[in-house]
């Protein structure tokens, strides 16, 4: 998949929209329990949601859960090896860039 | 042995310099000639190692460039540790990923000439011990256009046994 | 404040040496030089692009990690040689630094690394912009500092 961190979107690695992340607050992954019934999610004490950890997903698979659900929260690491950051377009209009 | 060899300037070619700065290149426009560019990428072989030691008394460092199979260092007396072992590097970048071959204002078509200071990565020495050294020159053709560098894959500049 | 940009708990820092000689000076002094290798990471470099002006038939190179000029006429008056490629932001000829350990430093000491020599992955929110962690958080272990390195802590991890 793909992350614009300009924008916070995250993507399809065909350039589907998975998510526009965006959470007002300040949680410590490593602080949270792993969710009871998904091995590949943490519990947020605050939202008492669980967030998916999109190291462990595929595309498809987050894309469909989004559809179904589109309030999921996901947790997105750079350094993982399934994301690729998409470099911000840079244009030379006119004016400056 | 060198007899018609293209990595030496066998037939007198004129040179063709690189320009591996910014400030090279446009100096170069400046005088009249024509750079090609050209993007430096990492070759599929590695063809240079280097091997960082320090001296156990004094803690100073120093860079064996030849590390390839601990050849190019020798410590008798034990006075050196390996601080970082041989690895593979590019040794061809220092400020950013591209250079030029600065071509003669007064170049013709189908003027042979002679690239002194490669930007490609061409193997031009096998070893039998299964290593590469990269090829350092050769002769090129401008044809009007573009340089075209006379590498023939396959071809092998030398062969050393030992 | 970026917490990669500052020594929150006022950690002793380690500074950092690019260039043999003067590692070797500071060994003389009495530094103990730990040498690391500078492996670029490519999710972490910024991005030039060169251009030619088709008038002046100079070049052109333009950096992401710098403020962008001006550049009217853009499309008329430039060529793209090169079009947006990662670059390695520091320079170097042999692919390792070092760091410069002082003489009295204790093992298990929590030290601020002034300038990181492996690339980690940092984010500066604001801008938008994906960049390698300047400093760092290290402890030293005797033999080398193990870089304290968390991807939340310089951005590089986010949830919503």
């Amino acid at each position: 998949m793909m992350f614009n961190p300009q924008t916070l979107e995250l993507f399809t690695d065909s350039g589907k929209l998975i998510k526009k992340l965006n959470c007002p607050f300040s949680m410590d992954w490593r602080d949270m329990e792993m969710a009871e019934d998904n091995d590949r999610a943490r519990m947020c004490d605050r939202c008492t949601t669980p967030i998916l950890d999109t190291a462990k997903y595929k595309d498809s698979e987050l894309l469909k859960i989004l559809v179904d659900k589109p309030n999921t929260c996901l947790k997105v690491d750079l350094n993982q090896d399934n994301i690729k950051i998409i470099q911000p377009k840079i244009s030379f209009d006119h004016e400056t860039i | 042995m060198f007899k018609n060899r293209k990595d030496k300037n066998t037939h007198g070619y004129r040179v063709i310099k690189t320009a591996r700065t910014l400030a090279q290149i446009n100096e170069a426009v400046g005088a009249g000639y024509t750079p090609i560019i050209r993007e430096i990428t990492e070759p599929d072989v590695t063809f240079t190692y280097y091997r960082v030691v320090q001296n156990k008394t004094t803690r100073e460092i120093s860079v064996d460039k030849d590390a390839e199979y601990g050849m190019g260092w020798f410590d008798p007396d034990h006075e050196y540790r390996t601080a970082l072992g041989s690895t593979g590097y590019y040794p061809k970048v220092v400020e950013l990923p591209f250079a030029a071959y600065l071509v003669p204002p007064d170049a013709q078509p189908e003027e042979m000439f002679y690239a002194e200071d490669l930007i490609e990565d061409y193997i031009g020495l096998y070893h039998n011990r299964g290593y590469f050294r990269r090829l350092n020159g050769c002769e090129a053709k401008w044809d009007g256009k573009d340089l075209i560098i006379q590498y023939e894959k396959g071809a092998k500049m030398a062969i050393m046994m030992g | 404040m970026k917490p990669y940009s500052t020594n929150p708990n006022a950690y002793r820092v380690i500074k950092t040496e690019r260039d043999i000689d003067k590692i070797n000076d500071h060994a003389k002094n009495g530094f103990l030089p730990v040498c690391v290798r500078i492996e670029p990471l490519i999710k972490c470099c910024p991005r030039f692009m060169l251009l030619q002006d088709l008038q002046t038939k100079e070049f052109v190179v333009i950096k992401d990690n710098e403020p962008l000029p001006s550049i009217p006429d853009f499309n008329e008056r430039y060529k793209v040689v090169i079009n947006w490629r990662e670059f390695y932001p520091i320079k170097f000829t042999i692919p390792f630094a070092a760091y410069l350990a002082p003489p009295d430093l204790a093992i298990g000491e929590q030290v601020f690394l002034e300038d990181v020599i492996t690339d980690h992955i940092g984010m500066d929110w604001d801008a938008g912009v994906v960049q390698r962690v300047k400093s760092c958080e290290a402890i030293w272990n005797g033999k080398e500092f193990l870089v304290k390195y968390r991807p939340d802590l310089y951005g590089a991890m986010l949830m919503g």
